[in-house]
């Protein structure tokens, strides 16, 4: 082989160097049963803002050459956003890999994505000497994790109180002048935000269900029921004669993007503009400084969707190239997670701007998901049951079936029955019903499988970003030092170098091809390259550097021909910003032509 | 692979940019009075401030006034320059937080340096008028004044080589082909200033212009018309990539980069918006003064003197250069080379024909009808007076009736400040070229007039397409008069690639008014700045009584109303919730009020010129008792009345 292809001895490609050793993994116990773990987290358990931030800290001790914990920033109270970058620096550097960026939880209340960032950096880890295809990713990829965008909406979350969407910037809700003076109170001191409701004989606007006393259905149309909501519980703090009207924050981190940005009475909670949230700023200069990020993941709940842009009609669907990268990425997360859907943000499910993904992709040129964790479909997930659901005398009608499946599957740990209680403002009421935990976030005990399916997906879906390669070269002498030099460059992955739409509005710099060793007199893309043909001569003056603006294609070829005058050798460089940068040395002397095709054994 | 080299698309890109930036070099041409020492008339020196001159002055203003002036530092640019306000108001009955404020801006880009110099008179003026009116208006409201928000850009206009420049220095890379500002233009004959060239080339489509040699047009192949010259940025092809100074230095032209029709992917609008730091720390400033009750940009656009168009203004004269556009060309051919073109796979294949139209996956069914709103676009029609009539008081004041060069604006900061601000911002260039009156006497006397009737503004037109010679002929026509120097004459020079060409054409910011051009002008700006403070809301509480019910009852009964011109908020600012409601608040707990109102009672807007709105409450209260309400407008101060229970 060597003496055939002579240029293989010295091709240098700055990806797939053998990796160095590192401590060997446990042992199973016996040939058949699985290895312990070397470390451990908890998928099954919501991780407070410290517990996460110890979690990171612990995988990095445990493996410390792949694995870097580092704050992008601080959210408004303080705390770091915290990025996990797994890279594997025997590979080559950071900025010659593609990076897969997954983040969660830039909503307060949607916490399950930080298990599922942890699940994966761990996941990585553990099986980085089980699977070949882990280690692959590993080595010629690299991952940014940031599990919390808003530490700040997560803690207040988690903490006794309830919580929304918003993090813990002041804005002044009811226009008194005084920001974030009255919010819930957990006023019967049971550690739980529940609800409030009065009983109001025959004048109310709901009654209790006749499936179970626990439930609160809406009165009928027509009919009166015996009970008012009267909200989340909580008092008349500051006095205005208002109950919980001006909570902390009060806006959506989620619409503070630049991409379509627009002011609050046209998308409310976009803030005063974009990128004034720090959260917002910090994720926002870190992918700035990390061109390489060639996919987006961003993690939310609930409803089982795999979004992507736009995220509103007036900013056009995509070029159709962008498009059918999605939709084959869609369609077998489809596959993937079941009950969730692939969806286009403004038709599929509302009209949104300024989001985050929608600045990804429209600004930065990165292929870019949201998956809204975790369907209530999956409660109870087999065509029979969902049959059985549909009959209205069983007990787990869509109505009833929260409570049996808390009752019998999370054994109670869901729902507060109501209790009588004096309220200083609202007399006698009535506080309970479901924990704030309930309904958006999974059972605990299903959240290992959520975690890991999604996981699946971003794995796919990194896998699939470019990776660039430079397959045997052929050189050919034309006489008098003149060499014709063939190179095929490769993007065997699904996503373009370039997106169309980013090479459309110039948001990601071009691919470079640089030549260094000898004078190029001119150079081309070949045509067709099994067949003789024409050379399209590049019109650049400067043919060292070769400018490919609209990048390289998903799973396509191209050669590049160069004629070149010199001798010794020359090094061609392909350097993209997303796909790497794969590097080969080729000797200026004839190649042979390749080899005739392996016989093939007589079918049977 | 053939690369275009010439586009028939005219780019507005910034050729604009140079277009104003009339250098104060020569100092010469500038011919300014000596300037007494510590007077007014000391910021009408030969040159417009350096940063380090702005710098010196703003401290020496603070430090002189130091009970009523206050400087703030809003924040630092990329090159580390600090972004100054001054912040002037009188002692009076509010502290200033709480009063009205208005809020001046100047010198957004280089080009438009001269406001710098006319905001700092304006600030100067301010602490040393005597005047009866402007004392009672710094006692009454706060004026901030922001003189230069483009400290880094503004750098180039006292460069050793006036070179034109587009905005900030922030690096950005104009031809895309991953380096930024690698390809600048040089002073290849060494005069001190950058201009452009002209060069013979049969595949050039330009040619001089027959009424005006000096200037260059676009030959009309339609006409049979032949061009045979190529106009460049005076220098060389410093990258070796086969264009000539397509690469320049910067930038960002900051008054593009805000959120309100935001021109996103143009030239010189930035990364996306809000993406530079100046933009940033600007409206930090202003989120944190919401007492901000209007707001003036010396800018680019104009809604003062032509009327508030949509768009705020109407370019009525041209806003761009033929002769930088057509040398701007380098980088839209640039940009052009590069697209590898993948043959479409052969329809034909011996052994047979491949269809797969079959294999393709249904049709999606069509997507559901957005709901999106969008955000307005023009001025309110309630809001409309206000602005008809700040214009109308601004042409009688000023004297400034006819439109200097502007452009339209997008991503422009007064827009902001109407449509996501909600109070009445205006743009307008302040100082121009040639000075208010000097061109035509006799439309002294237009003042009131709208915008459509500018006489003298001729109409815009795409850069070149004027037979007659385009929009320079139009410029020249402008500040010809004013500024002789302005066309730097053309000589031949030997350019190392490029062969004989000529250097010549527009000086680099040659159509800045040099500060004795703007030293005029301080004075009417103080008086139109005075008489638009008055214009403010102001929040008054009249007829307050507390009646007692007997049974420990007490009526309090408030009347609120609008003192000033202008609405507490205006319709836009209603619309776009931009500005908090009116709120009336009784300083009683809610268990302490029986009936009637809230103890907050809110009114989104209150009219102005003395409109009022009751509030009544129903209390417990002792006869004798104290009970105070307070009235808040964000915009329109704070009024506090106490009572006793009768």
């Amino acid at each position: 082989m060597g003496s055939r292809w002579p240029w293989l001895a010295v091709a240098v490609f700055t990806l797939g160097v053998p990796v160095a050793a590192q401590a060997p993994a446990p042992a199973p116990a016996f040939p058949h049963s699985d290895p312990p773990f070397k470390t451990r987290i908890d998928v099954n358990r919501w991780h407070s803002y410290d517990e996460l931030v110890a979690d990171l800290e612990r995988l990095q001790r445990a493996f410390p050459k792949f694995l870097t914990v580092s704050s992008i920033g601080k959210s408004v109270e303080g705390r770091d956003i915290k990025v996990m970058t797994i890279a594997n620096p025997d590979t080559g550097p950071e900025a010659a890999k593609a990076g897969m960026y997954i983040e969660a939880n830039v909503h307060g209340n949607e916490i399950q994505g930080a298990e599922v960032c942890l699940y994966t950096i761990w996941y990585l880890m553990e099986h980085y000497d089980r699977l070949p295809r882990i280690k692959a990713l590993v080595d010629e990829r690299v991952f940014y994790i940031v599990p919390t965008v808003n530490p700040d909406g997560r803690e207040h979350f988690l903490q006794v109180r309830s919580g929304g969407r918003s993090g813990a910037k002041p804005v002044d809700n009811d226009n008194d002048g005084v920001a974030d003076e009255d919010d819930v109170d957990d006023v019967n001191g049971n550690g739980v935000i529940e609800q409030m409701r009065r009983y109001v004989p025959g004048q109310g606007t709901h009654r209790v269900s006749g499936l179970d006393p626990r439930i609160l259905e809406p009165a009928p149309p027509g009919t009166k029921g015996d009970y008012v909501l009267l909200g989340f519980e909580g008092i008349d703090n500051d006095g205005d004669g208002l109950v919980n009207e001006d909570g902390p924050g009060g806006y959506d981190p989620n619409r503070n993007w630049a991409a379509d940005w627009q002011p609050n009475y046209v998308q409310n909670g976009s803030m005063d503009y974009p990128f004034q949230l720090p959260e917002a700023r910090a994720v926002s200069r870190f992918l700035l400084s990390k061109p390489n990020v060639a996919g987006v993941q961003s993690y939310h709940n609930a409803g089982g969707m795999i979004l992507r842009g736009p995220g509103a009609e007036s900013q056009g669907e995509y070029p159709p190239p962008d498009v059918r990268v999605y939709d084959e990425m869609g369609r077998n997360g489809e596959r993937m997670l079941p009950y969730y859907r692939y969806l286009v943000i403004w038709s599929g499910l509302y009209t949104v701007h300024g989001g985050f993904i929608d600045w990804t992709n429209d600004d930065l040129g990165i292929v870019s998901f949201s998956n809204e964790l975790w369907n209530s479909g999956q409660y109870f997930n087999s065509p029979a049951l969902k049959d059985e659901q549909r009959r209205p005398e069983s007990p787990i009608t869509p109505r009833a079936s929260g409570l049996f499946f808390d009752d019998r599957l999370e054994l109670g740990g869901a729902f507060v029955d109501w209790t009588p209680f004096d309220h200083p403002a609202l007399g006698r009421i009535e506080i309970g019903g479901w924990r704030h935990t309930f309904g958006r976030l999974p059972p605990r005990f299903m959240n290992e499988e959520l975690c890991h399916r999604n996981m699946a997906f971003t794995l796919y879906q990194a896998g699939e970003m470019p990776r660039m390669r430079i397959e045997a070269p052929s050189v050919e002498s034309l006489g008098d030092g003149l060499w014709r030099v063939r190179v095929p460059i490769v993007n065997e992955r699904l996503t373009p170098t370039i997106l169309a739409l980013a090479e459309r509005r110039r948001v990601v710099r071009p691919d470079l091809v640089t030549l260094s060793g000898a004078t190029v007199v001119a150079a081309g893309w070949v045509r067709d390259r099994f067949r003789p043909g024409a050379t399209d001569l590049i019109d650049q003056k400067d043919l060292t550097r070769i400018l490919v603006r609209n990048g390289h294609p998903g799973r396509a070829t191209r050669v590049l021909e160069y004629l070149v005058r010199g001798s010794g050798s020359v090094t061609v460089t392909y350097d993209s910003a997303k796909g790497g940068k794969p590097s080969v040395t080729i000797p200026l002397r004839a190649t042979e032509p390749p080899a005739a095709p392996p016989a093939r054994a007589p079918a049977r | 692979m053939v690369t275009p080299r010439w586009t028939l698309r005219p780019r507005a890109l910034f050729a604009a940019a140079v277009l104003a930036t009339l250098s104060d070099r020569p100092a010469a041409q500038a011919p300014a009075p000596a300037p007494a020492p510590g007077t007014a008339a000391a910021a009408a020196s030969a040159r417009h401030l350096s940063h380090a001159d702005l710098e010196r002055d703003v401290k020496a203003l603070a430090a002189a006034h130091p009970t009523t002036a206050t400087l703030v530092e809003l924040g630092r640019t990329p090159g580390g320059r600090r972004v100054w306000a001054i912040e002037i108001a009188a002692p009076g009955s509010l502290p200033p937080a709480s009063r009205p404020g208005i809020l001046v801006v100047a010198n957004l880009s280089p080009d438009q340096v001269a406001g710098s110099t006319l905001a700092m008179g304006i600030a100067r003026a301010l602490l040393t008028s005597t005047s009866a009116d402007v004392r009672a208006q710094l006692a009454a409201c706060v004026f901030y004044i922001v003189p230069r928000v483009d400290a880094d850009g503004t750098e180039a206009v006292f460069a050793a080589v006036a070179a034109p420049r587009r905005g900030t220095a922030t690096p950005i890379d104009d031809d895309n082909d991953g380096r930024a500002d690698e390809d600048p233009p040089e002073d290849l004959n060494g005069d001190g200033v950058i201009t452009m060239m002209r060069v013979k080339d049969p595949a050039g489509p330009y040619s001089p212009s027959p009424a005006e040699p000096r200037l260059m047009r676009r030959a009309d192949p339609q006409k049979g018309e032949a061009g045979g010259w190529a106009v460049y940025w005076e220098g060389v092809d410093s990258d070796g990539d086969g264009f000539v100074n397509e690469d320049g230095v910067g930038g960002v032209d900051l008054d593009r980069n805000f959120p309100h029709q935001y021109p996103a992917y143009t030239p010189g609008a930035g990364r996306f918006m809000m993406s530079e730091d100046e933009s940033r720390i600007l409206l930090d400033y202003v989120l944190a003064r919401r007492n901000i009750a209007a707001v003036v940009t010396f800018g680019a656009t104009d809604t003062l003197v032509g009327g508030p168009q949509v768009g705020g203004g109407a370019a009525r004269t041209p806003a761009t250069l033929d002769l930088a556009a057509f040398a701007d060309d380098a980088t839209t051919a640039a940009l052009a080379a590069g697209i590898v073109r993948d043959p479409t796979p052969l329809t034909f294949v011996a052994g047979g024909i491949f269809d797969d139209a079959f294999d393709q996956p249904a049709p999606r069914p069509p997507a559901p009808p957005s709901n999106a709103i969008r955000p307005n676009t023009t001025i309110d029609n309630a809001d409309l007076e206000a602005f008809k009539h700040a214009g109308e008081r601004y042409r009688a004041i000023t004297g400034i009736t006819q439109l200097p060069p502007t452009r339209k604006a997008a991503g422009a900061f007064h827009e902001w400040a109407y449509f996501q601000f909600g109070v009445p911002a205006f743009s307008t260039p302040g100082a121009t070229l040639p000075p208010p009156g000097a061109a035509k006497e006799k439309d002294a006397s237009s003042s009131g007039k709208p915008a459509g009737e500018v006489p003298s503004a001729p109409a815009p037109s795409p850069a070149g397409d004027n037979a007659a010679g385009g929009d320079d002929a139009k410029l020249l026509a402008w500040i010809g008069a004013s500024r002789p120097d302005a066309l730097v004459p053309w000589t031949p020079f030997r350019h190392p690639t490029l062969g004989e060409v000529e250097i010549g054409g527009w000086r680099p910011f040659a159509a800045v008014p040099p500060p004795a051009a703007v030293a005029p002008l301080v004075e009417p700006h103080v008086r139109f700045l005075t008489e638009l403070s008055t214009f403010v809301p102001r929040i008054a509480l009249g007829s307050l009584t507390a009646t007692s019910l007997g049974a420990g009852l007490c009526r309090v009964s408030a009347s609120v109303e609008n003192r000033g011109r202008w609405p507490t908020a205006l319709q836009q600012a209603v619309a776009a919730r931009a500005v908090k409601p009116v709120m009336v608040q009784i300083d009683l707990d809610r268990t302490a009020i029986v009936s009637g109102a809230a103890r907050n009672q809110f009114f989104p807007t209150l009219a102005g010129s003395g409109r009022r709105e009751k509030v009544e409450w129903i209390v417990r209260a002792k006869p004798g008792q104290a009970v105070t309400v307070r009235a808040v407008a964000q915009k329109g101060g704070t009024a506090t009345e106490t009572v006793r229970c009768q």
